[in-house]
């Protein structure tokens, strides 16, 4: 083995210019799904807090609000509720206020509070989909002492149309990114098959196995994805902290982003060599064109 | 291994009623039985396209018949896997007319090359280089790279690649086509002395006349057919 890691140096020092182009395409084209990576799990993350954090409002008659309890634990037990509680026309007056802030022009407008009592009831994860909401406004409304429910269903489904989106696009981005990658690695492993053609003859004539055979080629395709990897990931880090000056820092799981890319480089990489040498010329595959000896006879040959 | 004078009587190659058609029909080899013994030397005579390198190439499984029966060394070639091909091919050295050496690596890397291939055992291979260059006369050649070598040291460097691993059998394809005549017989003075310490060796020749001088077994090959096996 150590022979063979040996070999394939050889060679990638043969034609390093090639190489070492190849890896930086190929290092570009990972940087762009890792870019899209750590963009994509933000979005992710930010719009799964948003929808994790919908509440549906249920406002209830003055008469509820004064004894709310027996309300609260009927919209407790409805299938995927997580939690329920109270907000009187005092509290939510007060939010109000606070939201506003210094300007108080509209609280003086108001006079007398106009805003109700509500249930401010938040959802279990698994039940944010708008159909589920939907049902979940539905039996709501049918509670005596609820007036009016909104639960803010229009934005859930576009947060869900949005990180939809966002995954799709991160599918084409890989696809995309996969098939230029395994492309870059069977040009060059290719390249480096025709130029050795010679070298890979003497081999198998002298009887080397077809994994010796193979082996240097399927460790340069690897070598070239795993560099292509690691300067994926030494980019996206430069454009991380550059990044991380002008905003609040994104979520960049370091470890993880690293092994990902390196190990998803070398696995392209491999895949691509694998690709390439499907197309080896081999001394060791020969197919005869079988005859009948009574058909060769017939022809007056034999 | 026994040597030419107390040649054994066990066949090593044995090729029976075997044809051989390119292109469609184009008969290369017709109907060839022949029968090597361990320990021969065997010449291969014929004109150009008579059929020589098509039958050599038999030999060590480059081509495959399309009829008969092959057999070197135990192994059936045309019965065999695609696994067992190396195992054959590292019992057999072959000796090319271009010699086919590597041009980038010099004549001690072309030869540890062929040996890590076959993959012997790493601290015995610079004595085994040594001892290969020595009995070739290449010591003082084996840093140097082919392109800085003549004809004949280019041909005694291919033949170096060929023994470096023990075979027991030489293939030699024209090793005398491509050097002049002194270089000529320095190679097939090399050749008969690996014969001599028991190697069986099977040369293709144009050169009926360097053929007749060795006194050996001499096969003629004419338009794919044996028309001759003589000595």
């Amino acid at each position: 083995m150590g022979y063979l890691i040996k070999e394939t140096f050889r060679t990638i020092s043969r034609s390093r210019s090639e190489f070492f182009l190849s890896t930086a395409v190929q290092g570009v084209c990972l940087l762009v799904l890792a870019l899209f990576g750590v963009l994509t799990l933000n979005v992710l993350i930010v719009l799964r807090t948003a929808v994790q954090r919908a509440q549906v409002f249920a406002f209830v008659t003055d008469e509820v609000a004064l004894s709310p309890l027996p309300l609260q634990e009927k919209v407790a037990n409805i299938a995927g509720v997580m939690e329920v509680r109270f907000v009187s026309k005092e509290e939510a007056f007060e939010e109000l206020r606070a939201d506003l802030g210094t300007d108080t022009s509209l609280l003086n407008a108001l006079g007398e509070n106009p805003l109700p009592a509500s249930l401010r009831i938040s959802l279990q994860p698994s039940y944010t989909t708008p159909e589920q909401v939907q049902a979940l406004e539905q039996k709501l409304l049918l509670l005596p002492g609820v007036t009016e429910v909104w639960s803010g269903k229009e934005l859930l489904s576009q947060l869900n149309r949005a990180l939809r989106t966002v995954l799709l696009l991160d599918v084409i981005v890989l696809i995309i990114v996969a098939i230029s990658v395994l492309f870059i690695v069977f040009q060059t492993t290719e390249n480096s098959i025709t130029s050795r053609a010679q070298e890979i003859e003497i081999m198998e004539l002298v009887g080397a196995s077809r994994a010796t055979v193979r082996t240097p080629f399927l460790l340069e395709g690897t070598l070239q994805g795993a560099l292509g990897g690691i300067m994926a990931f030494l980019l996206l880090f430069v454009i991380y902290r550059v990044v991380v000056s002008f905003i609040p820092p994104p979520l960049f799981p370091t470890l993880l982003l690293f092994g990902i890319i390196f190990s998803l480089g070398a696995l392209l990489g491999l895949s691509g060599a694998l690709l390439a040498l499907e197309r080896l010329p081999s001394t060791l595959r020969v197919v005869p064109v079988r005859v009948s000896k009574k058909s060769r006879v017939g022809t007056g040959i034999g | 291994m026994s040597s030419n004078i107390t040649s054994s009587i066990t066949p090593i190659v044995e090729l029976t009623g075997v044809f051989k058609y390119y292109q469609g029909d184009w008969p290369a080899l017709t109907d060839i039985n022949l029968t090597v013994y361990q320990g021969d030397f065997l010449f291969l005579l014929g004109a150009t396209g008579a059929g020589k390198t098509t039958l050599l190439r038999l030999l060590y499984r480059q081509e495959l018949p399309d009829l008969g029966e092959i057999k070197v060394l135990g192994y059936d070639l045309t019965m065999m896997k695609e696994k067992e091909i190396p195992l054959l091919r590292r019992r057999v050295g072959i000796i090319f007319q271009d010699f086919r050496l590597l041009p980038e690596r010099t004549v001690y890397e072309n030869l540890e090359f062929v040996l890590q291939m076959v993959r012997v055992q790493k601290d015995t291979i610079p004595a085994r280089i040594q001892e290969t260059l020595n009995q070739l006369g290449l010591v003082h050649k084996k840093n140097a790279f082919p392109y800085e070598l003549s004809g004949g040291e280019q041909q005694k460097v291919s033949i170096a690649r060929a023994l470096v691993k023990s075979p027991d059998i030489i293939l030699a394809d024209e090793p005398t086509g491509n050097i002049d005549p002194k270089a000529s017989e320095d190679i097939l003075n090399i050749l008969k002395d690996i014969n001599y310490q028991g190697t069986t060796v099977i040369m293709a020749t144009h050169d009926a006349l360097l053929a007749e001088r060795t006194r050996r077994r001499r096969v003629t090959l004419d338009a794919g057919r044996i028309i001759r096996d003589e000595g």
